[in-house]
């Protein structure tokens, strides 16, 4: 990195995509249409488990405007354990047929017409339920761990140490068992594809998605063709949150387009966006703890049962929930088991925060609950037992680099006015209490996990005027990932923000790219864009050399100018070195063209060590001990970022974790009926999200601590907002009125009962 | 859910009696439509027309000194923001349109939409009820007035014939040493009622309750009225352990049920809680506190 100050890196700069967003103009997926193009609809299973005996699509393809039916007789393309149509369906809301025809209305009506007859098989809701070896067996044919009814095997079991030894050195054994409940990511733009393929026979996919060139694998696999025949197009994406990584529904939606003939568009409604697009999972965290008198950890160990729902995606959570039990304390004895459980039940999956935010409830609310029986402070036992710079973590052998974490406690807690407020009860109004109470995070940051250490890649193209050309293989999904890339290349490359324009994804076009996820992208792509931005800065100071008579090496780029480092006024504007750089002609269309080609570059970067993104918030509520109701009047999230590329980005990225997961806190639940496995609530109506009117004063507060694994220092903070909010809300709740609820969400129903238990 | 609403024919009346003929020519196949921010998420199987009411010169807030008289088709936020409700009893009209929702929807629903639509768990027809409304409803036929207490029939049901249409609320001028309080339970700030209740007390000079009416929402198929809690107020100095033992009576008045946003016997705690708030809200109020 150059000794010069930063002139666009580290700035509040606004998105370079906010105008065209907040005046509306903004083009989604879901306002594309085609010339010709057909609607498709999706029939799904009233059942939760049952086998299709016979489906009869002839009444439906009568219909006047319908185009096509599929079921499973032409579908059963099987990708894992789903196929795109199945003869079995496994929850209700399961595709079971779909209709492609000239408007949404009459696909609507011909799905009524289809007659399909049904066996309807037992189903098993709750994940302990189905581990009972009498349990009814979703997939037969997966690997199941023998007499465990639908435990997915295999089992996630490992640790450091011997954690029998360390309850036998233990002063105290606490044990405990935690729920989280399905939160659904509530994108404003639901899931929603066009496919057209054109006579060559090659497909082309416009698609809302946070993983295009994953979507093109899942379509190249689906539809069994070559990748280079497959070209997926990501036009501005209404948000993701981990709901957006391709789906079967994308090789139906081809199917259809196949089928017909003609362009197909596949959007779900709000309802099946809430039910099928794989939501966070129930979660069940069994939590024993050995500790001695003075606070220091002797074993931790966790059982965590993850509800996969009826498809595997959420297998990975259980797998990786383990890292949050060993990477942020010192503890020499930790075993972690991940169960990771079929049920009849909507599918989960990926959501900002991954593996990280249920476990982190029950761990953080465990330790709140230690710490007090203890007499400890909960921050100083965090401070005692949190994880030192140097050691090494278990999970990975690697040394930890725990900058940061300290100062994040220490500035929230002063902040929310910690020692002053901590365990006061305090009265208000006569039946309202207030509290305050806190958690830790800890997260991926991609190189935790050896599959996560994908390369991220970026290439530049240069104009002959100057301006700039980035290519990135991550899309933007309103998190801002294509600014932050610009500031970068601008930055590196001395231009300004403006000069450089970020193309959304053409997998034609783009370089590749892995998925948005696991708090990643900035660190992978942006290190790339940096890189590859450095190419051409190295190429662009050796045509200004012989220009301006001195070594590159001490030159610099600033503001579109390259100078001499030690003579700043001698210089030369870079349009200048790249039309100069062009063969002289007496057709300007020559030179340009010699300039254009001449610089460029392509460049991957793989972030070279797990360093970890550290945060603790800290919330202040105020519980109403007469209707139950919390209130929560203050959240301080202090994080460490490493270093904020842009700050308002953020900010902004902490803030929406923030509504995001006090609704987890509080009212955010897809509820499901206990006899028949149908969603209660899939509408804004009764899936409560947070409005900006329930929204509390937010305080965020930035550590940086330049990370040597991020670009310009930058960590990933995504989803970090996410991680503490429930466990630390639940702790001002025991702060307030002195009840510690183990179930989430915090219901006033649920805080009323345990009041009255008390 | 079908996303699809299209009705089999859509009118745009100028004049009232033109909106009237209609609904008497096609009866229960047709729907008055004014906001439409019930109608059009929730379409009754029924409805094959919409007769759009919004042109009718039914948008009016006025008090003749005697009545205040709000239009029907008065929206959340025009009587959210008239200057008519900044004080008095009348005023649990804008503190209730205030806790109703978003703004877009207080833009677009109405005051009678709220009403006829029926809703167990509506926000102006508890207030509506404690202020002793009535409502003035025409038809090709005349003109008739039923008091809100007479109004609503069951969830979703009302007195209203298939050829009439709601036009106006009458709300008589409530007496010196009146005050009146509404409270609206929820899960967020934007939200239906879980429960919700509003009361109405009127003092006598010397401090004894002369008349106290309390309404409660979304604890029973209509709006109700909890006339026993009411009766034990009457005529007496209202104390603590009274405003306590009112509230428990107005609890034991409710027959809630459980649903996905809340179980019948949190409903019931919190119609106590809720009866309890209001009413001393509305015993400070009264007495200019």
């Amino acid at each position: 990195m150059s000794e010069k100050e930063l002139s666009v890196v580290g700035k509040p700069l606004p998105k370079i995509d906010a105008y065209e967003k907040a005046v509306g103009k903004a083009r989604y997926t879901v306002d594309l249409n085609l010339p010709g193009m057909l609607h498709a609809k999706i029939l799904r299973s009233p059942y939760a488990h049952a086998r299709i005996l016979k489906i009869d699509t002839s009444k439906a393809e009568r219909l006047p405007g319908v185009k096509a039916v599929l079921s499973h007789k032409e579908a059963r393309i099987i990708l894992g354990d789903e196929a795109v149509l199945d003869d079995k369906v496994r929850y209700v809301g399961d595709k079971v047929a779909a209709v492609a025809a000239t408007s949404e209305e009459a696909a609507e009506e011909a799905l009524e017409l289809i007659e399909v007859k049904y066996e309807v098989l037992p189903a098993v809701f709750d994940p302990e339920e189905a581990m009972k070896p009498e349990a009814p067996i979703i997939h037969p044919d997966v690997p199941l761990v023998k007499g465990k009814g639908n435990l997915r095997d295999p089992v996630f079991d490992y640790g450091v140490g011997d954690v029998e030894k360390g309850f036998k050195e233990a002063d105290y054994v606490f044990e405990n068992r935690y729920t989280t409940q399905r939160q659904a990511h509530c994108c404003l733009e639901p899931d929603v594809g066009i496919a057209s393929w054109d006579p060559s026979g090659k497909l082309t996919y416009w698609t809302s998605v946070q993983g295009a060139f994953i979507v093109r694998g899942i379509l190249a696999r689906g539809l069994n063709m070559p990748e280079n025949m497959i070209r997926v197009i990501v036009p501005p994406v209404g948000g993701g949150f981990g709901a957006k990584y391709g789906r079967l529904e994308d090789v139906l939606c081809a199917l259809l387009a196949k089928k017909t003939g003609r362009p197909v568009k596949l959007e779900c409604s709000r309802e099946e966006e809430f039910v099928t697009t794989r939501v966070r999972s129930y979660s069940v965290f069994w939590t024993k703890t050995g500790v001695k008198k003075d606070g220091t950890f002797t074993a931790r160990y966790v059982r965590a049962i993850i509800d996969m729902g009826a498809y595997a995606y959420g297998i990975y959570m259980a797998q990786r929930a383990g890292a949050w039990l060993i990477t942020p304390y010192s503890c020499p004895n930790c075993r972690y088991e991940g169960y990771a459980v079929y049920t009849n039940t909507p599918s989960s999956g990926a959501f900002r925060g991954f593996s990280s935010v249920p476990i982190h409830f029950a761990l953080e609310s465990e330790i709140n609950r230690i710490a007090e029986e203890l007499g400890i402070d909960p921050l100083e036992f965090r401070m005692k037992n949190r994880r030192k710079t140097g050691e090494i973590n278990p999970y990975n052998n690697v040394p930890i680099d725990a900058k940061g974490f300290d100062e994040c406690m220490v500035k929230g807690a002063e902040r929310i006015g910690w020692r002053r407020k901590r365990g006061r009860r305090e009265k208000v109004e006569g039946v309202k209490r207030r509290g305050v109470g806190m958690a830790i995070s800890v997260h991926f940051a991609p190189a935790l996990h050896p599959d996560m250490l994908v390369p991220g890649v970026a290439e530049i193209n240069v104009n002959a005027d100057g301006t700039i050309h980035l290519l990135i293989g991550v899309t933007d999904i309103g998190q801002g990932i294509n600014t932050t890339c610009a500031q970068i290349a601008a930055e590196e490359l001395g231009v300004r923000l403006e000069d450089v324009t970020v193309s959304n994804i053409d997998t034609d076009v783009n370089p590749w790219g892995w998925l948005v996820a696991a708090s990643s992208t900035l660190m992978q792509t942006g290190g790339a864009v940096r890189a590859a931005a450095a190419k051409v800065k190295k190429q662009l100071f050796e045509h200004a050399a012989k220009m301006l008579e001195v070594p590159p090496e001490e030159l610099e780029a600033k503001d579109r100018r390259i100078y001499v480092k030690k003579e700043s006024e001698r210089g030369i504007e870079i349009s200048d070195v790249i039309r100069q750089a062009g063969a002289p002609s007496i057709s300007p269309y020559f030179v340009d063209a010699k300039a254009a080609y001449t610089f460029g570059a392509k460049a991957t970067y793989t972030v070279p060590m797990y360093i970890p993104p550290w945060g603790a918030q800290f919330a202040e509520i105020e519980v109403d001990t007469e209707t139950g109701q919390v209130k929560v009047l203050r959240l301080v999230a202090a994080h460490d970022v490493g270093k904020a590329i842009n700050v308002s980005i953020v900010e902004g990225q902490i803030e929406g974790s923030l509504q995001n997961s006090i609704g987890y806190a509080l009212t955010e639940e897809l509820m499901l009926d206990k006899t028949t496995g149908q969603v209660l609530n899939p509408d804004f109506l009764d899936y409560k999200i947070l409005h900006t009117t329930d929204m509390p004063k937010i305080d965020v507060i930035l550590v940086e601590t330049n990370s040597p694994a991020g670009v310009f220092g930058a960590k990933g903070v995504g989803e970090m907002g996410h991680i503490p909010t429930a466990a630390a809300i639940a702790d001002a709740v025991y702060d307030a009125v002195g009840v510690r609820i183990k179930e989430l969400p915090l219901t006033p129903e649920k805080i009323l009962k345990a009041l009255r238990e008390r | 859910m079908r996303k699809f609403f299209r009705p089999r024919e859509y009118f745009k009346p100028e004049t009232l009696e033109e909106a009237l003929n209609l609904l008497a020519k096609y009866g229960e196949s047709a729907r008055p439509i004014a906001g439409g921010t019930d109608l059009l998420v929730k379409k009754p199987p029924e409805v094959e027309y919409l007769i759009d009411i919004a042109s009718l010169p039914l948008d009016y807030i006025k008090n003749d000194g005697e009545y205040l008289k709000i239009g029907s088709l008065s929206t959340f936020h025009s009587i959210e923001t008239s200057s008519l409700f900044k004080e008095g009893a009348y005023r649990i009209l804008a503190e209730s349109a205030h806790d109703f929702g978003q703004a877009t929807v207080k833009n677009m629903a109405t005051i009678g939409g709220n009403v006829c639509s029926a809703v167990p768990s509506a926000d102006f027809p508890p207030v509506l009820m404690v202020l002793d409304a009535k409502a003035k409803i025409v038809s090709l036929a005349g003109e008739r007035i039923v008091s809100m207490e007479e109004f609503f029939a069951g969830v979703r049901k009302t007195v209203l014939r298939s050829d009439e249409l709601l036009v106006e609320f009458q709300i008589p001028k409530p007496p010196p040493h009146t005050g009146a309080a509404f409270y609206k339970l929820g899960r967020t700030s934007v939200d239906i009622a879980l429960v919700n209740a509003a009361a109405r007390i009127t003092l006598r000079s010397d401090g004894v309750c002369e008349d106290a009416r309390i309404a409660l929402g979304a604890v029973a198929p209509t709006p109700i009225r909890a006339k026993g809690a009411e009766k034990l107020l009457r005529k007496k100095e209202i104390d603590e352990a009274l405003v306590e033992e009112a509230s428990q009576t107005a609890s034991e008045e409710t027959k809630p049920i459980s649903d996905v946003r809340s179980s019948a016997e949190y409903r019931k705690e919190m119609s106590k809680v809720l009866v309890k708030r209001v009413l001393q809200k509305s015993l400070k109020r009264a007495k200019g506190e």
